[in-house]
């Protein structure tokens, strides 16, 4: 039962300056995802909520409690690193048990509780394992064991599966979220991947050089990107950006994922005239790189068109995103739908 | 007829390139022996052939220099082992190398300990120039210095002590505090090089470790002997019994600044070896003593092979 609030938050590292001012509220009970590019400042503000980093200034809360000058493990929290931090010269149980022995938690009640936590994470059998004689996800499943077992108000984890191989990380994301359902405690994750972030998060905050780009749902992520930078960033491949189309330095957005190639005459449709360069058959759908008179457009499709050709890109209306010189999003207007009418292609 | 010739040599191939194969195998093992035939070559005539032949003459009687020698047996080795002297060589040997490897080991970690954790950096990097330096300095100028610090009537440290009114104190005049004396020369001398050894353990700690504990709410002691020693216990534990094997061999120290005095409280085995050989001529019991010498550090090796195998190993 905690929410986090920090406040006027700065980190500067000598003369760099990583976080300039952040103001973020995370929510009771949320599954809130950190994410962006490498040192756009996710990470250390993660290690400041966990105490292992001070604000250079600012305040940060847990409920209502201010812990900029709180140890670490009196925060009420656990955390769980990208390459798990395990402690190598204990035993797996040994490790789980630790804190709870600094809690000075008595002996019935430990093993207790490490047996509860050890069923959920299917740990049992490697109790008295050391870290070394363990897989990858089995090491992972200690971590994640050595933070459940404390009963933290919030959990921190900082890229948690990035060690992993394609297939256990998939089958792991589907047990953190299980997991943060049974729990039901603050879940903060820090991930550089948008697709792990879009699948897990019921909340995401995209970061870039310590400034909150956006805060929004996976859907509105998606569906609403409020600027050029997070419509680029969320999606694969990322949003078409044709800039150099409208005046006053106007561009406009289009997903790969919602081109018609070729559409029929009669239909009211943003159109632009392309060729194709390339085309990457990926199963379901393809990838088309073509070439525009305003540069470089994805599509993917699951239509299929001919190699090395012609062909016309059309756009619903509906699915244009139109963004001023500062490249954030505004209003498809009736003024600028006149300008598109006006320089669509017949 | 194509076929047929194919047929041919196919059948012929196999014999040619096994004979080949076998003339490159021989030469490339002759080439192997070859590179390893100088180290191999040094061991023997330097290490293994003089480890034999000390063996072989501990059961002779004879002076270094005369050629006639009788066979004795264990004889050699019944009268070091009746003989109270030697005894009391083997525990002084014993007791220097416990006590100046306690100390160094204890001293060396806990320097490190500090010099990592760089609460006060200039003074770290500072310490860690200066606390090197006995390492480097000649033995012989080292011990120079320390006997005039240590004269009782003249020494600096008893001119201090005296000061502070609290006494002379006898250092390497007394058969009680001589052999303590010669320890803490050697663990000034030592320290450093070994805290330098168990520092580069300490940084290999990775740090996320401690982030952990610290997170765990661990307190500062357990953090040290919970995490930081056992860590590092690989490294502590192999310059242990390197350092155990050099103290056993002492020699220089005890030659320069006591020769064995007072009343035999310093002699040490070498020493006593080397007296034995180079003063008395009796090589006889000289070489029986560096059988036994021999042995207490093979033993030590013994165990630290035996332990290496149960060494950690992480990711």
């Amino acid at each position: 039962m905690s929410s986090i609030t920090l406040t006027n938050v700065k980190k500067v590292y000598g003369e760099d300056v990583i976080i300039p001012d952040l103001n973020l509220v995370i929510e009771d009970g949320s599954f809130t995802v950190l994410v962006g590019p490498s040192g756009c400042g996710k990470s250390t503000t993660l290690r400041m909520i966990a105490g292992l980093e001070g604000p250079t200034s600012g305040n940060i809360y847990i409920d209502d409690q201010d812990v900029v000058n709180v140890a670490p493990g009196k925060r009420g929290i656990a955390m769980v690193f990208q390459n798990y931090a395990l402690y190598p010269t204990m035993t797996v149980k040994q490790n789980i048990e630790f804190g709870l022995v600094n809690k000075k938690v008595p002996k019935a009640e430990r093993e207790k509780l490490i047996k509860e936590v050890c069923e959920i994470v299917g740990l049992e059998k490697y109790l008295s394992r050391k870290p070394g004689q363990l897989s990858g996800g089995q090491r992972q499943r200690v971590a994640l064991a050595r933070a459940m077992v404390k009963k933290p108000k919030v959990f921190l984890m900082d890229e948690p599966l990035s060690n992993l191989d394609a297939k256990l990380r998939a089958a792991m994301r589907v047990e953190l979220i299980q997991l943060h359902k049974r729990l039901g405690t603050t879940f903060i994750y820090v991930t550089h991947d948008q697709v792990e972030a879009m699948s897990m998060g019921d909340n995401i905050v995209l970061m870039d050089k310590g400034i909150i780009m956006q805060r929004s749902s996976p859907r509105d992520m998606y569906n609403d990107p409020q600027n050029v930078y997070t419509a680029q960033f969320i999606g694969t491949p990322p949003m078409n950006i044709v800039r150099d189309l409208l005046l006053d330095n106007y561009s406009i957005g289009f997903r790969p994922e919602k081109i018609t190639l070729n559409p029929d005459a009669g239909e009211d449709m943003f159109r632009i005239k392309g060729h194709v360069m390339t085309k990457e058959h990926l199963g379901s759908e393809i990838n088309y790189s073509i070439t525009t008179e305003y540069g470089l457009v994805m599509a993917k499709l699951e239509q299929e068109v001919a190699d090395d050709c012609d062909v016309m890109i059309g756009v619903d209306y509906a699915n244009l995103y139109i963004f001023d010189q500062n490249d954030n999003r505004t209003e498809l207007d009736a003024n600028i739908k006149k300008a598109l009418i006006a320089v669509s292609a017949q | 007829m194509l076929s047929f010739s194919n047929v041919g040599t196919q059948a012929a191939k196999p014999r040619k390139k096994k004979k080949v194969k076998q003339k490159y195998r021989l030469g490339e093992q002759l080439a192997g022996y070859g590179l390893v035939a100088p180290a191999i070559i040094l061991l023997c005539v330097f290490t293994i052939y003089p480890m034999l032949y000390l063996i072989y003459s501990s059961l002779f009687d004879g002076k270094l220099i005369s050629k006639k020698r009788n066979f004795v047996g264990f004889e050699n080795y019944e009268k070091l082992l009746t003989d109270s002297d030697f005894l009391r060589v083997i525990s002084n040997t014993v007791v220097y190398s416990i006590l100046l490897v306690a100390f160094t080991m204890v001293l060396a970690v806990l320097v490190a300990v500090w010099l990592n954790s760089k609460v006060t950096p200039r003074l770290n990097s500072l310490t860690q120039a200066a606390i090197f330096t006995p390492h480097i300095i000649s033995l012989v100028s080292a011990s120079m210095v320390f006997m005039w610090l240590m004269d009782p009537q003249i020494g600096f440290i008893n001119s201090i002590l005296t000061k502070l009114g609290l006494g002379k104190f006898p250092f390497l005049a007394s058969p009680n505090t001589a052999l303590i004396s010669l320890v803490m020369v050697m663990v000034w001398k030592s320290v450093g090089y070994y805290s330098l050894l168990i520092l580069a353990a300490l940084q290999n700690i990775p740090p996320n470790i401690y982030e952990a504990a610290a997170l765990d709410d661990t307190p500062k002691v357990r953090v040290f002997f919970r995490i930081t020693l056992p860590m590092i216990s690989p490294t502590v534990f192999f310059t242990t019994i390197v350092a155990t094997i050099s103290s056993f061999q002492v020699f220089d120290t005890v030659s320069l600044m006591t020769q064995g005095g007072p009343v035999n409280s310093t002699n040490t085995l070498v020493y006593y070896i080397y007296q034995y050989a180079f003063k008395y001529m009796k090589l006889g019991p000289a070489m029986a003593a560096g059988v036994i010498l021999l042995v207490f550090v093979l033993v030590l090796t013994i165990i630290y092979f035996a332990f290496l195998g149960k060494k950690v190993h992480y990711q």
